[in-house]
């Protein structure tokens, strides 16, 4: 192709040259014909390019409704766009390719309850062979940090969901099912129009179902994965207007004129932080027309609107609004995504914790305060969270809160000495009582440890998340000689908090525990060899979600004597595994010998294990459906 | 001015053109080098290409001095194309690359600053320049 046109190009070249200097004019013309032919010939013979057959099995990309689409904003914001590409934002959602697709699919086979699923490549396409041997084409990709989640072409543009998800850190494939904390025994084999119906709302821009319903969905959006105009709404007015220099630099130099795109930045802290709640956040429409409305549309929200114009969230005050009698026909629907007190339980939701906040209240602090999009230098830490530079630590609260600045000030609020992991203001306020993506997260509701919370809620709280080792009796005394807070009744004196919630609590509180085992500063407070008998203990737990953080944690440093070293335990493995891997942590433990002793965590004087008692709180163990919505 | 005399302007502005503008890209070989992040992060993409403009045009111009030199003596008689072309080439040598340069130095993102409008002007004159030279290298 190059080099066709490159003759064709010297050809013309001969054309022109020969018609302006050769030496008659008849020489001329009879040159400049012969090389225009030859030349016209030439490119009339070259390949034309072959245009690609429209997309009919997955969802589409189509930039309408007064957007314009990434692609137009990088020439003018190459920074902005150069940071959002770093960003797991953008890769929410991608058309699978192998750019996109991190799974395994060398011809992988994998089993599901007894169904044969296998996973094929050939050159640049992914395909997944169903039970019922149905080939059907990967089309799309969700999430690109953690784990990673395939949808196959189904009907239309509907999808299905592969009902395998790939473990980005571990390169291994799970059920879809074990990656979250759902109750054991549900199999989901396809899920056929879950991408259509719900992931399209925000794991791509400006998305919407294309239809009153499943059947026949015209399923599109303006971008596949979050794009700049999800946060910076509907751009292409604006990208017109500043094709024009002039347009341009009366911008740059005149900050104040009339902006024609949103920046989340420059909204008040309420607007700014509903463009993250749009997504971030459980929400209802107002009404039925609304959801319809979506359907058809997408949403009619807009960065710089009211979200609440077009949904509510999902608050106590809201519970009684009408259209959430319809909701709640779910009985479910609350305790899968919130505490008993309205405190959100799930990760990705973090909007409702922020609004419920004190802080928020003071209606300067937005999710903008600690978490920011463009940075100077997009690396892989910000990309975790996204945070501002010193929002990891006590600088995210300091910015309002300067009475705490300075080591004196810090240690007589906090009552620990001013460098230590108690004197850091998110250990206290934003303890990790979230649960998502395998772990424990921290909770985006400030508030302060309260034992009485987690007597009534069964939430955990800070004091006996990092002192693992103590009861929430000696919370409660402690937060009440310490910080005049009522000890209430019911705060169990003899046995740690830990210890109970691991053994007695329901799924969502093993998991918590379990994380919180692996936590770097709560392992250094409260020691780790009593740990190795719980942690083994969650390695035959029923719930997928929490054998893994439990194997996890008890993988991390000096934990348990080194219980777990060279173990092969498979988390999905069969129950005789499980017990068996169970047996061995504690035989390995038991071995060891070198256990302090200290009755709350079941260690005797003695040295000797309270198994008895383990067995009791075990037998307690509140087996209530846990399924978090996250 | 004689012929002589454009000659030997055009021909030590060019070469000491040259000197500038060699030094200005042994500079910016040097901010490769350092990796400096005001230099070469995304978020300065705008500068890299101003500078690496401003350095390539002020270079070539240089070139086109000293070409220009060396053509003026099959040029004789031609003083009314010198009296306009010579200044124009020598203000383009100017207003060219010294708007990329400052247009670099203060950025709007991917908008360069406001020494970008010296860009234009400069064009226009090179192209005077030009079509000057050329139209007197076409007399018979």
């Amino acid at each position: 192709m190059t080099v066709e046109a490159a003759l064709a190009g010297a050809l013309v070249i001969i054309a022109v040259y020969g018609a302006l200097y050769a030496s008659s004019l008849p020489l001329r013309v009879a040159v400049a014909l012969a090389a225009g032919c030859l030349g016209s010939a030439l490119v009339y013979a070259l390949p034309t390019p072959v245009s690609s057959p429209p997309v009919v099995n997955r969802p589409i990309e189509v930039v309408e409704d007064g957007y314009a689409s990434s692609a137009r904003c990088v020439s003018c914001h190459p920074a902005n766009v150069s940071s959002w590409e770093a960003s797991y934002h953008r890769t929410m959602t991608r058309i699978a390719s192998p750019a996109s697709v991190l799974g395994d699919f060398e011809d992988v086979r994998l089993d599901l309850d007894g169904a044969d699923y296998r996973l094929v490549r050939d050159g640049d396409s992914f395909a997944v062979v169903l039970p019922d041997q149905d080939r059907r084409e990967i089309v799309m990709t969700t999430g690109s940090h953690r784990m990673q989640v395939y949808w196959f072409e189904d009907s239309g543009r509907v999808t299905g969901q592969l009902p395998f998800v790939w473990l980005i850190p571990e390169a291994r494939w799970i059920p879809r099912n074990a990656a979250f904390l759902r109750p054991p025994g549900l199999t989901h084999h396809s899920e056929a129009g879950r991408w259509n119906e719900t992931c399209v709302r925000c794991h791509s821009t400006h998305g919407r179902l294309g239809g009153r319903s499943l059947a026949g969905a015209e399923t599109r959006a303006v971008e596949l994965g979050i794009a700049c105009e999800a946060c910076h709404g509907p751009s292409d007015a604006h990208a017109v207007s500043m094709r024009n220099p002039v347009s341009r630099y009366r911008e740059h130099v005149s900050p104040g004129a009339p902006a024609t795109t949103v920046n989340p930045e420059k909204l008040d802290a309420a607007r700014s932080s509903q463009v993250c709640g749009q997504c971030h956040g459980i929400s209802v429409f107002h009404d039925q027309q609304g959801a319809d409305s979506w359907a058809m549309n997408g949403f009619q929200f807009k960065p710089g609107d009211d979200l609440e114009n077009e949904r509510f969230p999902v608050t106590p005050e809201n519970l009684s609004r009408p259209i959430m009698a319809s909701v709640l026909r779910d009985p479910f629907y609350l305790e899968d995504r919130f505490w008993s007190d309205g405190v959100v339980r799930v990760s990705g939701r973090e909007y409702n914790g922020l609004i419920a906040s004190p802080c928020y209240r003071g209606e300067a602090f937005s999710c903008g305060s600690c978490h920011e999009m463009h940075p100077a230098r997009a690396d892989a830490e910000w990309a975790d969270d996204q945070l501002l530079p010193g929002a990891r630590g006590d600088q995210a609260c300091l910015g309002c809160h300067e009475d705490f600045a300075g080591d004196d000030a810090v240690s007589a609020h906090t009552r620990h000495d001013a460098d230590s992991t108690g004197s850091r203001c998110q250990n206290c306020h934003m303890p990790y009582t979230t649960y998502g993506l395998l772990k424990a997260i921290r909770s985006h509701t400030i508030e302060s440890p309260s034992v009485a919370n987690s007597v009534e809620t069964g939430r955990p709280n800070a004091c006996n998340l990092c002192h693992l080792d103590r009861s929430l009796a000696w919370a409660a005394e402690a937060l009440e000689r310490r910080h005049q807070v009522a000890a209430p009744r019911g705060a169990s004196g003899d046995v740690a908090a830990s210890v109970q919630w691991a053994l007695e609590g329901d799924a969502g509180q093993r998991a918590l525990i379990a994380w919180s085992m692996g936590w770097e500063p709560a392992r250094d407070v409260s020691g780790t060899d009593w740990m190795t008998p719980i942690l083994g203990q969650l390695l035959d737990d029923p719930y997928d979600a929490v054998r893994f953080i439990a194997f996890e944690s008890l993988s991390r440093g000096e934990t348990g004597v080194g219980a777990a070293d060279g173990m092969d335990y498979d988390f999905v493995g069969s129950r005789v595994h499980r017990a068996r891997a169970k047996r061995e942590v504690w035989d390995r433990w038991s071995a060891s010998g070198s256990t302090a002793p200290n009755g709350a965590v079941l260690v005797l004087d003695d040295g000797s294990y309270d198994w008895p008692r383990f067995r009791r709180l075990l037998a307690n163990r509140n087996e209530r459906r846990v399924s978090l919505q996250e | 001015m004689t012929s002589e005399a454009v000659a030997k302007r055009h021909l030590r502005f060019g070469w000491w053109s040259l000197c500038v503008f060699a030094t200005i890209g042994l500079a910016l070989e040097i901010l490769h080098g350092l990796k400096l992040g005001w230099y070469l992060e995304a978020a300065y993409e705008t500068r890299r290409l101003m500078w690496t403009l401003g350095h390539a045009h002020g270079t070539l111009l240089a070139l086109v001095h000293i070409l220009y030199a060396m053509t003026l003596s099959s040029l004789e008689g031609s003083g009314r194309a010198h009296r306009w072309a010579s200044p124009a080439l020598i203000a383009s040598s100017f207003l060219l690359p010294g708007g990329f340069l400052l247009g670099g130095v203060f950025i709007y993102d991917g908008d360069p600053g406001l020494g970008i409008v010296l860009v234009p002007v400069g064009a226009a004159a090179f192209v005077l320049a030009t079509a000057v030279i050329a139209a007197a290298c076409s007399k018979r």
